[in-house]
């Protein structure tokens, strides 16, 4: 049994690194890399989600605030990729403690929507703070990271293919972190308060102090796939914190399944893979997205991976 | 005997020559790249521009192609006037379609994101729609803009407004972006360089913003004399609407978007007597100018309603020169330097470019009277 | 002196006039949103897509069919009352028992589809619903206003009250009142439940899609003017207290009237932030609502 996991993990790593070599054009490692910054966030968000049982609306702000705070670096203080790639989450970890602090006192719908007033008045200020942020113009030009160790090395991540190999070790790094939070008495904290709060909380759980490391964790996810997507894009917007990042996150979130940790990655996967291929349809997508968003929520809670587990059981039983 | 060699002759011949034809007509086509919001914001400036670049598709495939004899054929993309999305359209076209020549975008903001990519990919990027001035300041080599600036356009009508027309005091509403801003800044500046008009208001909205009655309140209470509206179509009409409702009225000033055939049409009597900086009137009468109105009244059976057609024919023109004064498509380096060499007499007047890729641009001044666009002198 | 005074008198009362028109809007989407919360708990993500719904049925009605725009207020209510109607059976009656995260994932889904569905039905380019008065602005103490603002704010008026009427005296409105404090005894009490969720997404989504219609002439129509809609209906919601119709009422209007004062007097740009704040505030000092909340009233 146990050589058959490892067989199959074995596997899948070497798919994984393999992946981008099959491909020669440039455009489909494009998509595998967006796949993999939307996995990044689709991690984050299900960290807060599918763990603790909290929605969000408004988590994509940390994405636009670890964005912003490395397009910030680089345009006032010329700051590169790997500072970034620490200050990002830092920042976003503030504000998710700034945030969180007053929203996490409520519940259910009432957070959802309080965390999507914050992201909108977020918004509001990248918008108009224009000669901070320039606005809605955002910030453009910053530069592809660099390792440069004078004799020795000059390496640009400015090739699809290089980018592909970072974003895999990140992600890798996320799915690490997760499952060390999950599987420790952290986690057991935070499966408690997703059954159920209040009797957590009479068992002597301190919900209030875990739900916010719990949200600050998620946060600090979040600004590190912003930061990554700034350095790849090249450009900051303030759209990053708006609807169509909300709406996209949140469904492959539900439908890859939350609360698990392959779920949100095979999510992302479909959700940015797939629509690609249909460029012709650009407005279909959204359409497409939300009727499988419903249906999910309908006829399969538990997503994707819930599909992958029940082909998985059947295998088994064989 | 003497049959028989001529009808092999004659069969022979007619092979030759269907070949020949099948030869001329496999020439693949000269392919140029486009980058334009086809849908979301500034869907309509790309619709108009779009006939402009179809009109000089057909013009120069009627006269017979480019580098002996091929066609020209654009492959368009559409950027919804969003930033990273025209990255994502400018990257395609380079790397999945190889193409050489690339012409982007149409919102200041998404042809700014754009230009990065182009220089760092070497190719050729005209620039036929986008005015804020940084982006010749950018130092891509291999960039041209056949359009005007926002200091071009500024300068045309700044002076104007406070020397002849003598306004004393204005007010600036514009639309939140590269273009909005930039063009603000650059008119401000010279008033206050003149000293006059006095500057009483200076408000941004978003592209989504529809109610407007809280600002436009504001400004009434100012008073001010005139208003430059800097704002695209429909949010210009509307705008202008809701100022009729609360009874707002000024002089007002703005540029080409203002005195549009779309916002006349949507707006009626309460744009009439709007000031316009353009680059397009339906008067001009140079070679160049004719050349293109009579075709373009040819093909569409209407005069242009706005800038937007010509410069998308120029851009398509100046592109195609290019290619065919460099005898490739293939080496940006030749085309642009055949594009630095290239004089040509464009819609709007005589075109060459400077050492920045800058072209030179003409402005005029008009005024809606009667529904209608007339040229001041 | 007094004429400067007069001025920034007639300014101060413009403002307050603009805010009220675009307040009562909210207020009717509000209440239509504040309904659905009393009697189901659940938010109605839909609530905007509704407003974009009515809008375009009556652009339809009055475009295509020729129907009068007064006539076309209660036909694009019935039709988007059916989908509303449609939405509850498929999305909601299916999750009934699940926690309410469910529902408002399954309102988003279906917020997402309806819209872009729109999208791709219309186009993004904004139509004009054309207003059956002139638009010639009517002055009263210097303040300008159109007839259709006017016919607005009274029509709007006219339907509030007749939904708290309704809901206070007639028979389906004390069932609705009675599944909104208990839905178990109610039920247990011979109420038919289920009529009184059909009558609450119905005239939810109804009271959504009439201010669709009564601001549609105003400010053009295109898929996605839900949205802004959809958040200042939450604020006003959360301001007046989920199910407190008369809160909902009032709440709207002051949240019109401080987003115009804002706009005008503190900064133009961030007129938005101002209902935020607000509902922030709110959700953190008196989550209950300004008027305070329970049940439906």
């Amino acid at each position: 049994m146990n050589r058959g996991r490892w067989l199959f993990r074995a596997i899948v790593v070497i798919v994984v690194l393999v992946l981008p070599l099959l491909f020669e054009s440039t455009y489909a490692r494009h998509i595998l890399v967006s796949s993999g910054i939307f996995i990044l966030l689709s991690l984050g968000l299900n960290f807060i989600m599918g763990y603790m049982g909290q929605t969000p609306f408004g988590y994509p702000v940390f994405f636009g605030l670890g964005a912003y705070t490395t397009a910030l670096g680089f345009t006032y203080l010329g700051t590169d990729f790997w500072t970034g790639l620490i200050a990002a989450p830092i920042v976003a970890g503030i504000f998710g403690f700034l945030i969180g602090y007053p929203s996490l006192r409520l519940r259910g719908p009432y957070f959802a929507i309080v965390t999507l007033a914050f992201a909108e008045i977020v918004a509001l200020i990248l918008n108009n703070w224009v000669s901070f942020t320039r606005g809605s113009m955002g910030i453009s030009g910053i530069p592809h990271p660099k390792i440069i160790i004078p004799g020795l090395i000059d390496f640009t991540f400015n090739h699809e293919l290089k980018w592909y190999y970072l974003v895999v070790i990140i992600c890798a790094f996320y799915l690490l972190v997760n499952h060390r939070l999950i599987h420790s008495y952290a986690g057991e904290a935070w499966l408690a308060i997703r059954e159920n709060e209040d009797l957590a909380e009479a068992v002597g759980i301190h919900t209030f102090k875990w739900k916010m490391i719990s949200f600050v964790i998620g946060a600090m996810m979040g600004g590190m796939a912003g930061c990554i997507y700034a350095h790849y894009y090249t450009i900051a917007s303030p759209d990053l914190v708006g609807f169509y990042y909300i709406t996209t996150i949140f469904a492959m979130v539900i439908i890859g399944g939350r609360g698990t940790l392959l779920g949100p990655v095979l999510g992302a996967i479909l959700f940015t893979a797939v629509p690609e291929y249909l460029r012709a349809a650009k407005t279909m997508r959204l359409v497409i997205f939300g009727l499988i968003m419903l249906l999910s929520i309908i006829f399969m809670p538990q997503g994707l991976n819930g599909l992958v587990n029940d082909i998985r059981e059947r295998f088994r039983r064989r | 005997m003497r049959k028989g060699i001529l009808i092999w002759v004659t069969v022979f011949l007619f092979t030759f020559l269907l070949g020949l034809a099948a030869w001329a007509a496999d020439k693949p086509p000269v392919k140029i790249g486009v980058v334009q919001p086809l849908t979301g914001q500034g869907a309509n400036v790309a619709k108009s521009w779009l006939e402009g670049m179809n009109l000089a598709v057909n013009m120069i495939n009627k006269e017979g192609g480019i580098l002996g004899g091929r066609k020209v054929e654009m492959v368009v993309e559409d950027d919804q006037c969003i930033p990273a999305q025209s990255i994502a359209a400018t990257k395609k076209l380079i790397h999945e379609d190889k193409l050489k020549v690339i012409l982007a975008a149409m919102c200041s903001s998404a042809t700014i994101a754009d230009v990065p990519i182009t220089k760092e990919a070497g190719v050729v990027q005209i620039v036929s729609l986008s005015f804020a001035d940084s982006i010749t300041e950018m130092g891509n080599p291999l960039l041209f803009r056949t359009c005007t600036t926002n200091k071009i356009l500024a300068d045309g009508m700044a002076y104007k407004i406070a020397q002849e027309f003598k306004v004393k005091s204005m007010a600036f509403y514009s639309i939140n972006d590269d273009y909005g801003r930039g063009l603000v800044e650059q008119t401000k500046s010279i008033f206050e360089k003149l000293g006059t008009p006095k500057v009483l208001f200076e408000g941004f909205f978003e592209f989504n913003d529809r109610d407007f009655s809280a600002p436009l309140t504001k400004m009434k209470g100012l008073k001010p004399e005139g208003l430059y509206l800097v704002a695209r179509f429909p949010q210009n009409a509307q705008i202008l609407n809701q100022m009729a409702e609360l009874g707002f009225k000024s002089k007002l000033f703005g540029p080409i978007n203002l005195v549009a055939d779309d916002c006349i049409g949507a707006a009626g009597k309460n744009v009439e007597g709007a000031y316009g900086v353009v680059n397009w009137a339906n008067e001009l009468d140079t070679a160049g100018a004719k050349k293109y109105v009579n075709a373009f009244k040819a093909k569409y059976g209407k005069f242009p309603e706005d800038d937007f057609s010509m410069c998308g024919y120029t851009g398509t023109m100046v592109s195609a020169m290019g290619i065919d004064k460099a005898g490739t498509d293939q080496d940006p380096q030749k085309i642009g330097e055949a594009l630095r060499k290239l004089k040509w007499d464009s819609p709007n007047g005589p075109l060459s470019f400077d050492a920045k890729g800058q072209g030179t641009i003409k402005v005029y001044v008009v005024q809606v009277k009667n529904g209608q666009r007339v040229l001041l002198k | 002196m007094s004429s400067f005074l007069f001025q920034k008198m007639e300014l101060f009362l413009q403002q307050l006039v603009n805010g009220l028109v675009i307040g009562i809007i909210y207020s009717l989407v509000a209440i239509g949103l504040t309904v659905i919360y009393g009697i189901f708990d659940i938010i109605n993500m839909t609530q905007g897509t509704f407003f974009m719904i009515g809008a375009f049925a009556a652009y339809f009605l009055t475009k295509n069919l020729g129907v009068s725009y007064f006539l076309s207020i209660p036909l694009a209510m019935i039709i988007t009352g059916v989908m509303g109607i449609l939405v509850e059976r498929s999305s909601v009656r299916t999750l009934r028992g699940q926690q309410n995260i469910v529902f408002l994932l399954s309102t988003m889904g279906l917020m997402v589809l309806l819209e872009n569905l729109a999208l791709v039905l219309w186009g993004a380019t904004p139509r004009q619903l054309p207003s059956p008065f002139a638009p010639e602005p009517v002055v009263f103490l210097g303040v300008f206003l159109t007839r259709q603002k006017i016919f607005l704010f009274l029509c709007a008026t006219v339907m509030i009250l007749l939904v708290k009427r309704f809901i206070k005296g007639s028979r389906l409105g004390r069932s609705m009142r009675a599944v909104a404090t208990d839905q178990n005894t109610a039920a247990l009490m011979g109420i038919d439940v289920n009529r009184v969720f059909i009558a609450t997404f119905g005239i939810g989504a109804g009271l959504s899609a009439a201010a669709g219609v009564l601001l549609g002439p105003i400010f053009d129509i295109e898929p996605a003017m839900g949205h802004l809609t959809l958040i200042k209906a939450f604020i006003v919601v959360i301001m007046g207290g989920m199910g407190n119709i008369t809160g909902a009422f009032y709440c709207g209007l002051i949240l019109g009237v401080a987003e115009s004062m804002g706009a005008g007097y503190i900064n133009v740009d961030y007129k938005d932030a101002f209902g935020l704040i607000i509902m922030i505030l709110v959700l953190l000092f008196r989550p209950q609502g300004l008027l305070g909340k329970g049940g439906l009233r």
